[in-house]
């Protein structure tokens, strides 16, 4: 969603995404560390580190949840351009309106059922295979993530419904 | 309704909501999870989206996504694709149109760092078309050069490209990263050889550079050692079996993390900037597996993919004549639609198909990849030209466009010798430890 740059890229909504950012970069250089350490250890000292896989992937979920909203708000995410010209300045208002509200609703969906997976996750107890590390957490995250995006939605949507919206 | 029209009116709805631009990711997402809330029922769909988006996050061979991203972006801050290119120069400048060929051996070699043709082009373009603007290059071969060249970026390991190709079709990553060494070199010679065809046809289109004394030659190699030190290791451990590719691409990001800080290369500034792009387009990515990944569920029970591969074993057109209506498809997607996009809407109809003829699955990785390849270099949606006009100040569309025409034609031929000798692709990942 290019063009919601200069909009939704300011206001306390964009601070949040960005700050976000901080927790996503944190993730990305444990896990360039947990990796690499991790080699040294097996190869090296021939001492391999016990669930290390579990300890990455579980930093990937949060890596890709805390970046999910901010590339949002930057409009990072690719899409088809070339029919832009043909739709004219209502067509890409009706398309770029559209497009926020179904996305918003299924990423709404989605936040509800990891909501309720997390709470389960944590009444049952449910925890990963190697370290038993608790799983609600991670679900947590997946629903804090797109809940965040939800809210990009809905401030792009004020902006384009009070035609102060992005065009590209 | 039955689930195939229901698949027909999915992917109809698909390519509208594309049109009316919704992102590829959401597009997929939404009528994969609305198509299977009208066949199946809320509460499935609903189970669906969930398991699915967890298991696209949470997928243990995605991790090289973000860690190569890291290692492209970080080479790209610490200016190592500057020492690249200089290289490349010092050893090819001195032939015609040897500015450009350094230029494209500059991208094959920034591409054994970077998954992406965008981020090839665009670092690669900084760096030499300025260089190629002063030793009065046309505009048309130096820009078709680099928007060229930095098609290599997604076919030379590693690449974005083979990462979703691996996850939609559970092949080995690791073998696809393998079989993409030699096409990609083939592809880079066929593209240098380009160069020098049209710079011997117009001199003056392409000049040549100073030389450069053998011994300087060897130094300024040796500048770019410690990056190129990187690539071996990271690539070559995967060939030899040391490292799996998320280990490969954990320690390249390493690496070139050290490298860069122990050289004073990166400020906290660029470092900042670095870390954001990766973040940011780790996320794209990733939203467009976990698109993929609610799609397919859908069109699975549409039975979609089956139905169309018996419809195109019903043409009698045989193996090749199927795989080339594939191929001719591709080409008219991707007049419209960028590469990744194009890879993940298509790979599970079109992959059954493939393998149902016989095809081998790594082979037809490595096809797709170039077939989509050359759909970012020919109008009107060449994202990989309209990259390089925007770096190349004051060149007109249809001067990249037409400068990047012969290369199209050396990039048919490449693909050509890939379908008429498959072991240029599979000989490597066949002759793995694994």
């Amino acid at each position: 969603m290019a063009g919601a740059r200069q909009t939704a890229g300011a206001g306390p909504l964009a601070r949040a995404t960005l700050a976000l950012t901080w927790v996503g970069a944190l993730c990305l250089l444990g896990m360039v560390a947990l990796i690499f350490v991790g080699v040294l250890m097996r190869y090296a000292l021939d001492k391999p580190i016990l669930g290390l896989n579990e300890i990455v992937q579980l930093a990937a979920v949060a890596l890709v949840m805390s970046a999910l909203p901010y590339c949002t708000a930057r409009g990072g995410h690719v899409g088809v351009d070339v029919f832009d010209r043909m739709l004219g300045r209502r067509g890409r208002l009706a398309g770029d309106v559209l497009s926020r509200v179904l996305s918003g609703y299924v990423l709404s969906v989605l936040t509800w059922r990891a909501v309720l997976k997390s709470l389960d996750a944590l009444e049952y107890g449910d925890a990963t295979n190697m370290l038993g590390l608790p799983i609600w957490p991670f679900h947590a995250i997946l629903a804090a993530g797109c809940a965040l995006c939800v809210l990009v939605f809905a401030a792009e949507l004020v902006l384009l419904l009070t035609g102060r919206g992005p065009d590209r | 309704m039955t689930p195939t029209l229901a698949g027909v009116i999915g992917i109809a709805v698909l390519f509208v909501l594309m049109i009316l631009r919704t992102p590829v990711a959401f597009a997929m997402l939404l009528v994969g999870f609305f198509g299977y809330w009208g066949l199946e029922g809320f509460r499935s769909a609903g189970a669906v989206l969930l398991t699915e988006s967890y298991s696209a996050v949470s997928a243990y061979s995605l991790i090289v996504v973000p860690m190569f991203i890291l290692l492209g972006n970080i080479s790209s801050a610490a200016g190592y694709s500057r020492g690249l290119y200089d290289a490349a120069f010092a050893w090819v400048g001195r032939f015609r149109g040897g500015l450009a060929s350094a230029s494209v051996l500059g991208c094959a070699a920034f591409s054994a760092v970077s998954g992406s043709s965008v981020a090839t082009a665009v670092t690669l373009g900084r760096v030499a078309l300025p260089e190629m603007k002063r030793l009065g290059y046309s505009d048309g071969l130096a820009t078709g050069a680099i928007a060229a060249g930095g098609t290599l970026g997604f076919l030379i390991p590693p690449s974005t490209g083979f990462v979703l190709y691996a996850i939609l079709t559970e092949e080995s990553i690791g073998r696809l990263f393998m079989a993409g060494i030699v096409p990609g070199l083939l592809l880079m010679g066929l593209f240098m050889a380009t160069i020098w065809l049209v710079a011997t046809l117009d001199p003056a289109a392409g000049p040549r550079g100073a030389v450069v004394p053998l011994a300087e030659r060897f130094r300024i190699l040796g500048r770019a050692a410690p990056l190129i030190g990187v690539i071996v290791l990271s690539i070559g451990g995967i060939y030899v079996g040391v490292f799996t590719p998320v280990e490969a691409s954990g320690i390249g990001a390493g690496l070139v993390l050290i490298l860069a800080l122990a050289q004073r290369r990166l400020t906290f500034g660029t470092l900042k900037a670095a870390m954001r792009d990766t973040l940011q387009t780790s996320a794209m990515l990733y939203m467009i597996v976990i698109g993929a990944n609610v799609l397919n569920p859908f069109l699975a029970v549409t039975h979609i993919p089956a139905t169309l591969g018996e419809g195109l074993e019903q043409l009698g057109l045989g193996a090749h004549g199927t795989l080339l209506v594939i191929l001719l498809g591709y080409v008219v997607l991707g007049m419209f639609m960028d590469g990744l996009s194009m890879l993940v809407i298509t790979i599970p109809v079109v992959f059954p198909v493939i393998t149902g003829f016989g095809f081998d699955p790594i082979w037809f990785g490595v096809v797709a990849v170039i077939v989509i390849e050359m759909g970012m270099i020919t109008p009107p949606v060449g994202l990989n030209v309209f990259v390089v006009r925007g770096v190349a100040e004051g060149v007109s569309l249809t001067t990249v466009f037409r400068g990047v025409f012969p290369f199209l034609l050396a990039m048919i031929a490449g693909l050509g010798l890939i379908i008429l000798f498959p072991a240029l692709a599979t000989a490597i990942p066949d002759s793995m430890f694994d």
